[in-house]
C-alpha cells in the first residue's frame, strides 16, 4: 500500500480516529435531501450525455418526422378536416414520441439495481426520495431536451404555432408531464421486475396506444373501432391538446381534457412507482 | 453508561426468515462485537453470513430481534447507523459506468465533504487502496480485483467507525488478498471495529480477534482461534492413503477428507491414537503411505464443529449463494 503524502495536509476533526492515513478530512452532516438530489442527478444526467442510446430516441423521433411528413405530406385530407400543414398536424405525434425518453428513469434505477450500486446508495445516510427523484429528474429532463429539440425543428420546418410563444410551452408542459408518466411507470415496472427488460416495456406500452390515437387523421375523420378506442386511449387527448395549440390558438376544452388526462396519468404512475421503490428500498 | 459503551455491534435474538415455510436464513442470533475488534463470521454458503451483514447494516428488515451499532438501534435509527458504518458487500456495488475518481468525489460530496475536501479524500484513498493509476478508468473496464478495491475505498470515504466486509477477498488473487488483508490490519490497528465474513480459515486465522463459526443461521461457537483451536482437543493426525481408499479410510475413523488421498482426524495430544488409526485402516486393507501429525487449524475447528468437511468443502457441496 503507498502512502497518501503529497495530496495536502489533513482538516483535523476532533473526536474521530483516523481510519487510514490521515486524519479525518470533514465533520459536515449528511447534505439535505435536496442537495443529494441534485449530486444524484448530475451523476445521472453526466452519465446520459456520453451514453449513446440517448441520442439514438432522439433521431428516432427526428426519423418519424421525415418519415411521416415525406410519406404522408402530400395528403390534403388533413389540411381540408384542419386548416393545417400535416406537418404541423403531425409535429406533435413526434413531440410525444421523444418524450418517451421519460422511460430512462425506470432504466437507469434498474442498471444501478442490477449492477449493486443502489444497495451501496441505501446503505449510505440518504433520502430514498433523493436517490429515485434523481432518475425522475433526469427522465423528465431528458423529456424536455428531446421534446423541444424535436419541438424547434418541426418549427423551423414551417409549422404554425397558433397560440405563439406560451403555446409551445404549453405543448412542452404537457409532454413533460407525458414524459413523467412514463419515467414513474418505468421506475415502477423496471423495480418490481428487477431488470431492463421491466423498464423498457414503458415503449412497448406506448406504440400500441400511439397506433390507437387519432395519430393520421383527425379524430372526426376516424370511424368504427378505432373511433371507439381512441376515445379510451390518453394518448388522444393530449395529441389533441398539443394540436389545439399549434393549429386552432387558445381553447378550453382540449387543454382541459389534455392537461387532465396526462395529469391524471402522471399522479397514478408517480405514486405507483413510490409505492414500489419504498417497497424495494424498506429492506424487507 | 451511555450507548456507545456497549459493544460496537450487538445483536440479540436476531432472525430473519424469507419464506415462512423455509429453514430461518438467521436463527436467533446473539452477537457482541466490542470497539476497535476484528470479528470473522465464518461459515459455508448458505449459513446466514450476508442475512446477519446486511440485517446489521439496515440493509435487511428481520423478522425478530434487535440489533444495535455504537448503541443505535438499526430498525429505529437507521440513517443515524448509516452514518457511521461503512459496507463492503461480496459483490462490488459500483456504478460502472463511471471511474473511481467521479465516485469517491461524489461519495464524499453525499457525505458532506466540500469540493475541496472530497479532492483530498479522494486523493487519499486512490492512493491508500493502490488504485491512483486506475482513477480515471471506467470501472466496468477494471478487474474484479480492482473493482473490489475501488469498492473498498467507497466504504472507506466517510472514515466509518464500524465497517462490515462480506467475504471480501473471496475472487481475489493472492497478491490482492495479501494486499486487501494488509489494509484490514491497518483497520483494525486505527481502532475501527470490522464485522467481516469470510470461508477462508487462513483470512480468519490472521485477521480476527475472535471468531465466531456459523451454520444454519446460528453460531455454533466463538472465540479467539487458539481458544477455538483447543476446542479440538489434542492434535490433528494427517494420514495418505492409497488413491480411491481415502472414503473408505474416512469411514473407518470418522475422519474428514482433504485433496485427493488425505483423511485428517483429531487425536490425543502427542501422537497417542496414531497406532490405533494405523491398525484400523490395517485390518481395513488400507496401505497408509504418509502420517503426520499437527496442532489444529480452523479448519478443523469448522469440520468439528459444523461436521463433515471445511466451508470450502461445504461450499462445494451446497453449490448454493447467500
Amino acid at each position: 500500500m503507498s502512502t497518501s503524502a503529497g495530496v495536502g495536509p489533513p482538516i483535523e476533526v476532533a473526536g474521530r480516529t483516523p481510519v487510514t492515513g490521515a486524519a479525518h478530512t470533514w465533520a459536515a452532516p449528511t447534505p439535505p435531501a435536496r442537495r443529494q438530489l441534485t449530486l444524484l442527478f448530475m451523476r445521472l444526467l453526466r452519465e446520459q450525455a456520453r451514453a449513446p442510446t440517448t441520442y439514438i430516441n432522439l433521431l428516432i423521433s427526428l426519423f418519424f418526422l421525415a418519415v411521416f411528413t415525406g410519406a404522408f405530406g402530400n395528403a390534403d385530407a388533413v389540411e381540408r378536416l384542419t386548416g393545417a400543414s400535416f406537418l404541423t398536424f403531425i409535429l406533435p405525434l413526434t413531440v410525444l414520441t421523444a418524450s418517451v425518453s421519460g422511460s430512462i428513469a425506470g432504466q437507469v434505477l434498474v442498471f444501478d439495481l442490477e449492477s449493486g450500486y443502489l444497495r451501496r446508495l441505501l446503505s449510505m445516510p440518504l433520502s430514498r426520495a433523493a436517490i429515485v427523484g434523481a432518475a425522475i429528474l433526469l427522465g423528465g429532463t431528458m423529456v424536455l431536451a428531446q421534446a423541444t429539440l424535436v419541438l424547434g425543428l418541426g418549427l423551423l420546418l414551417g409549422a404554425s404555432h397558433a397560440s405563439g410563444v406560451l403555446g409551445l410551452l404549453a405543448v412542452l408542459a404537457l409532454a413533460l408531464l407525458w414524459g413523467l408518466a412514463f419515467a414513474g411507470y418505468s421506475v415502477a415496472t423496471g423495480l418490481m421486475a428487477g431488470n431492463a427488460v421491466g423498464a423498457q416495456t414503458a415503449v412497448f406500452v406506448f406504440f400500441p396506444l400511439l397506433f390507437l390515437a387519432p395519430t393520421f387523421l383527425p379524430r372526426a375523420a376516424l370511424s368504427g373501432w378505432l373511433r371507439t378506442a381512441s376515445a379510451y386511449n390518453p394518448t388522444t387527448y393530449v395529441l389533441e391538446a398539443m394540436r389545439s395549440l399549434l393549429i386552432s390558438g387558445w381553447q378550453a376544452e382540449p387543454l382541459l381534457a389534455g392537461f387532465g388526462v396526462v395529469g391524471a396519468l402522471c399522479v397514478i404512475t408517480l405514486a405507483w412507482a413510490t409505492f414500489v421503490a419504498n417497497r424495494v428500498t424498506s429492506r424487507s | 453508561m451511555t450507548p456507545e459503551e456497549g459493544p460496537a455491534i450487538q445483536a440479540r435474538q436476531l432472525t430473519k426468515d424469507f419464506e415462512p415455510d423455509g429453514p430461518l436464513a438467521v436463527d436467533h442470533l446473539d452477537l457482541d462485537v466490542h470497539a476497535g475488534e476484528v470479528y470473522a463470521l465464518l461459515g459455508a454458503n448458505g449459513s446466514g453470513k450476508s442475512t446477519a451483514v446486511g440485517m446489521l447494516a439496515t440493509l435487511i428488515r428481520p423478522t425478530s430481534g434487535s440489533a444495535s451499532i455504537l448503541g443505535m438501534d438499526v430498525a429505529r435509527r437507521a440513517p443515524q447507523v448509516r452514518a457511521r458504518i461503512g459496507l463492503a458487500l461480496q459483490e462490488a456495488g459500483l456504478d460502472r459506468a463511471s471511474t473511481p475518481r467521479r465516485l469517491l468525489l461524489l461519495h464524499s460530496s453525499l457525505l458532506g465533504a466540500s469540493a475541496s475536501q472530497a479532492a483530498v479524500r479522494t486523493a487519499e484513498l486512490l492512493a491508500e487502496l493502490d488504485v491512483e493509476d486506475l482513477a480515471d478508468r471506467t470501472i466496468g473496464k477494471l478487474s474484479g480485483g480492482n473493482r473490489r478495491r475501488v469498492d473498498l475505498a467507497l466504504a472507506l470515504v466517510g472514515r466509518p467507525e464500524v465497517i462490515f466486509l462480506d467475504e471480501p477477498t473471496t475472487g481475489l488473487d493472492p497478491l490482492s488478498r495479501t494486499a486487501l488483508w494488509g489494509l484490514v490490519e491497518q483497520l483494525a490497528a486505527a481502532g475501527t471495529t470490522v464485522l467481516l465474513t469470510t470461508q477462508n480459515m487462513e483470512e480468519a486465522d490472521r485477521l480476527a480477534d475472535r471468531v465466531g463459526i456459523l451454520a444454519a443461521g446460528q453460531i455454533r461457537t466463538q472465540g479467539t482461534p487458539g481458544q477455538l483451536k483447543a476446542l479440538v482437543g489434542g492434535d490433528v493426525l494427517a494420514i495418505d492413503v492409497d488413491d480411491g481408499a481415502q472414503e473408505k479410510a474416512a469411514t473407518v475413523l470418522a475422519a474428514r477428507t482433504e485433496g485427493d488421498r488425505r483423511v485428517r482426524l483429531a487425536t490425543p495430544p502427542g501422537g497417542a491414537g496414531v497406532p490405533a488409526a494405523i491398525t484400523l485402516l490395517a485390518a481395513e486393507g488400507i496401505a497408509v503411505h504418509g502420517v503426520t501429525l499437527t496442532a489444529p487449524t480452523l479448519d478443523d475447528v469448522f469440520a468439528a464443529v459444523v461436521g463433515g468437511g471445511t466451508a470450502d468443502g461445504a461450499d462445494a457441496a451446497s453449490g448454493t449463494g447467500e
